[in-house]
Formats: structure tokens, sequence, C-alpha cells
């Protein structure tokens, strides 16, 4: 039995009691983690959810000092979700925000609650079954409540790949199959800084356009893994979410990929159309933002106006094209340094 | 059709969001999850209907009053309509001059990237009341 507002508050203080609670239990093992533009300590009540979660960060400089912390706990069997009004048997994704709270239970696609408790810069993931979380959510974990975070800045996570080359970022928005993890694991051979090849940060500020990595991780599909055989070693698991064998690949090893922005220069929509060659041709606005707000809205639900308005100015920012990478991945490189310079 | 250029809009909720790239408008509702590209003079009418002018205001602030424009522009509010983004309001019309620079026919292109992946997916909001409440027991609802 939920009812709208009166007595709201008696929620909206269980999630602060949820997320105070949980800050003074004993945890097992602290990391200190670069995502985007947040230095974050992560704790993790047991070394089970360390080894789930962990390796997808890139570690924070030795001298940063955390300016959020995430308390990582896996439920005991049964026990219900810790928050009223939200229930385990979910199916479908729960969300409650406020300005000062960010509540979302995952429902099918994951076993997990997330609670943002933005006054104290505090946040909680609640997973209900360890052997249930799937390799999407460990290569790119708590993203939803990463994307709470970055509601007070000009951030936002995006789903997108990004490359940058001497300091100048591409994003590559697009469609699923349209070749955004191939481009940017082909550019990480060729010598270019792999930023992200599913979700990345932008910085949507018009006058500094950025894009940073969340996380060091990548995907790689059955039928790229030949053409990247010197990522072999960064290879953490085969998985099989949704019947498709990927292979997962930790990047936090490679020593010249790092956290850090880049600036944005370009921001391509990847689509192919059946181009012999590399082609650049205009897209309207509208079409990106409507694919990319799909996209961010459905991983990342809620504050969806001030979102959108971060998607629109970065695409003020940014010089937008749709990119045809065409059959040979190597002429796509070369374009898009052409492109750049 | 003359009726619809003598009414007075809004846009239908806090849902619908606009922005403005230049070359063209985007309109967004956030509940339905459909997206609106705006051409022509589209984006002109919109900020006039928005701003409380009606569409003859329009029509005659853009040289648009013949009968051929003046159809387009009843026609353009319809669709506006059909598709819940303007909603009809009571009050009078704004008696500001309308600022525009001219007259091309509006046209409207619709994306539903993100209602399609809604249905499949949805997601369930805490009203706009706020957070949900679970009543005590015992507790009277008052």
């Amino acid at each position: 039995m939920i009812e709208a507002k009166r007595g709201g508050a008696i929620t909206e203080a269980a999630a602060s009691d949820l997320v105070r609670g949980t800050a003074d239990r004993p945890f097992a093992a602290s990391r200190i983690v670069e995502a985007g533009p947040l230095t974050i300590a992560i704790h993790f009540a047991d070394r089970d959810l360390e080894a789930l979660f962990a390796d997808a960060f890139y570690p924070a400089p030795a001298t940063s000092r955390a300016s959020w912390s995430i308390f990582v706990v896996a439920a005991g069997r049964g026990e219900p979700l810790p928050l009223p009004g939200f229930s385990a048997n979910e199916p479908d994704m729960r969300l409650v925000e406020s300005a000062d709270r960010y509540c979302l239970w995952m429902g099918r696609h994951s076993p997990s609650l997330y609670v943002v408790d933005r006054p104290s810069r505090r946040a909680v993931c609640w997973v209900t079954e360890k052997s249930a979380v799937k390799a999407w959510e460990r290569s790119r974990p708590f993203l939803p409540a990463l994307q709470a975070m970055f509601d007070d800045s000009p951030w936002l996570a995006v789903h997108a790949a990004a490359l940058a080359l001497e300091g100048r970022a591409i994003l590559f928005a697009g469609p699923g199959g349209a070749s955004k993890t191939t481009l940017s694991l082909a550019g990480l051979s060729a010598g270019w800084r792999f930023i992200g090849d599913d979700y990345v940060v932008v910085d949507s500020r018009e006058l500094a356009p950025a894009v940073a990595p969340p996380f060091a991780t990548a995907r790689l599909r059955d039928d790229m893994v030949a053409r990247f055989p010197n990522l072999a070693g960064a290879r953490t698991a085969i998985s099989h979410d949704f019947e498709e064998r990927r292979h997962e690949l930790s990047l936090r090893g490679i020593p010249e990929l790092r956290g850090g922005a880049a600036r944005l220069e370009r921001l391509l929509f990847v689509e192919r159309s059946g181009h012999l060659a590399p082609d650049f041709a205009p897209i309207r606005r509208s079409r990106v933002l409507a694919a990319m707000a799909a996209n961010t809205f459905i991983a990342t639900p809620g504050a969806k106006e001030p979102r959108l308005r971060k998607l629109s100015r970065l695409l003020m920012a940014a010089p937008v094209a749709r990119f045809d990478p065409g059959p040979r991945i190597e002429d796509a490189l070369a374009a898009l340094m052409a492109d750049l310079r | 059709m003359s009726d619809t250029l003598d009414l007075v809009f809004s846009a239908s909720g806090p849902e619908i969001i606009f922005e403005n790239f230049g070359d063209e408008m985007v309109i967004a509702n956030l509940e339905s999850g459909f997206f609106y590209s705006i051409d022509g003079s589209g984006a002109d009418i919109w900020n006039a209907l928005v701003a409380g002018h009606t569409g003859r205001q329009f029509a005659s602030a853009s040289g648009a009053d013949g009968e051929g424009p003046a159809a387009e522009i009843a026609r353009f509010i319809a669709e506006l309509r059909s598709e819940g983004l303007l909603a009809e309001t009571a009050s009078p019309a704004n008696p500001d001059p309308v600022s525009v620079a001219g007259f091309a026919p509006p046209s409207m292109q619709k994306f539903d990237d993100l209602q399609g992946l809604l249905l499949v997916d949805p997601i369930h909001e805490a009203s706009p009341a706020g957070w949900p409440f679970v009543q005590a027991p015992g507790e009277s609802r008052g």
C-alpha cells in the first residue's frame, strides 16, 4: 500500500537512515577509484563483492581525496529490501527520487537497490543475490547511482564510446552493432587513448565540452576477438547475458590508460549505410538527441528534464555528424584522424 | 480551422520540454517518450503559442494570414494538440506584438526511440506529489 506525499518524509528519512546505518557497518575492503569527474571511496562488505565490482574502475591518483562514498553490501538470505515501498519481487524498475535522495530498484535487470543520499554524499548498493549479478553490471557497476551523483554537476553519463588523440576526443553515439566498440578498441590498438566503448561521461558545458571514462572495462563479442589479440591478457571472464557471448575486459592494467577528461571535439552518430569508404554526412541534432536520450533514460532512470538539458547543451557544444565507418576499420580511423586535424 | 487559430494554449504540462537548436526545435514529451523535430516556422509558432499568442496573431505578424498559410498554421496547431503537446487555456491572448521574421510551412517529425524502450521496460516512478508513504497500522488517513 503506497500513497503519495503526506508523511513522505518518513520514507525519505528511511533512506537516509539506511545510508547512515550501512556506513556504520564493518567493511572487508575499500578502494579509492575515479569515475569521470568524481573520486569515490567504495567500501565492500565482503571480498566476493570486491571481486565482482572493484576492477571495473580506474584507481584514483594517490593524492586524490574521495568526494563520495559507496557502500556495497549483500542481503542475507530472504532478507527484504530495506526501504518501505520497495520489494525484491517486483520485476520492473522502481524509482523514487527527491532533490536530496535517489532510490532505484533494478527489477529484472539486476538484483540491486541503489540509494543515493546527496546531502551526505554517500550511497548504498544493496545486492540481494550476488550470484545473480550479470556480467554487464560487473562491467559498469552502480551506473544509475553514479548518474545521480553527477546530477548536481554539468556531467552526464551517456551511452556512447569515445577515443582521444593528443587530448582531443571524439564521441561515438548510435545504435548497437554500428561498430562503436570495434572503433574504440581499434583506436586503442592504434595508439589512440581509449575512453570507453559503452558508457562514458561528458561535461556538457558549452565552452568546455569534455569526455572521461567512468569505467576501465570493455566487452567484446566473439566475432571481435580475433581482431584484438593484444587484449587477450585483459580478459577477466566470458559472459552469456541475453544469450550473447561476450569477452569481459578489464583495462585498468594497461599502462597507457587512465582516468581524466579529454576535450570533446566532435560528436559522431555512427550508423552504417552501405558506404564503401568512411563517410561523414550531416545529421539533425533532434535525431541524435532522441537516440541518446532514450538509452540514457532507460539505463539511468530519473531527473529526465535536467539530463535532457545537459544532452541538448552537449549537442550545441560539439559539432555533430553522421559517420559510416565503411568496411575497413583502419580506413575509418585514418578518416577520423584527418577529421580531427 | 478558424476556431483553432483563435484559441489560447500552453504547453500541456511540465513533462513537455522544448529546446531550440537554431536550425530546428525539439519538443520532448518526457511522459510518453516521444520526441518531435520542428521545422519551418514551427518553432516560431510554438514559441508564440506558449507565450500566450493565438495562431491568428502569429499569422498576422508573419504575413501568413492568407487562406493557404493560415490553414497550414491551423493544421500544425491541430497536430500539436493531437500529440498532447498543447492544451487549451482560458487565459486571454497575450496582447504584446508577436516577434517573427517570416513564414515557412511548419512541419513535424516524430521519434519514438524512448517510447519504444519504455514499452518493453517500464520504470515506475513516484508521483510528482512526492515520496511514497506507507501507512502505519491504525493510522488515520485524515
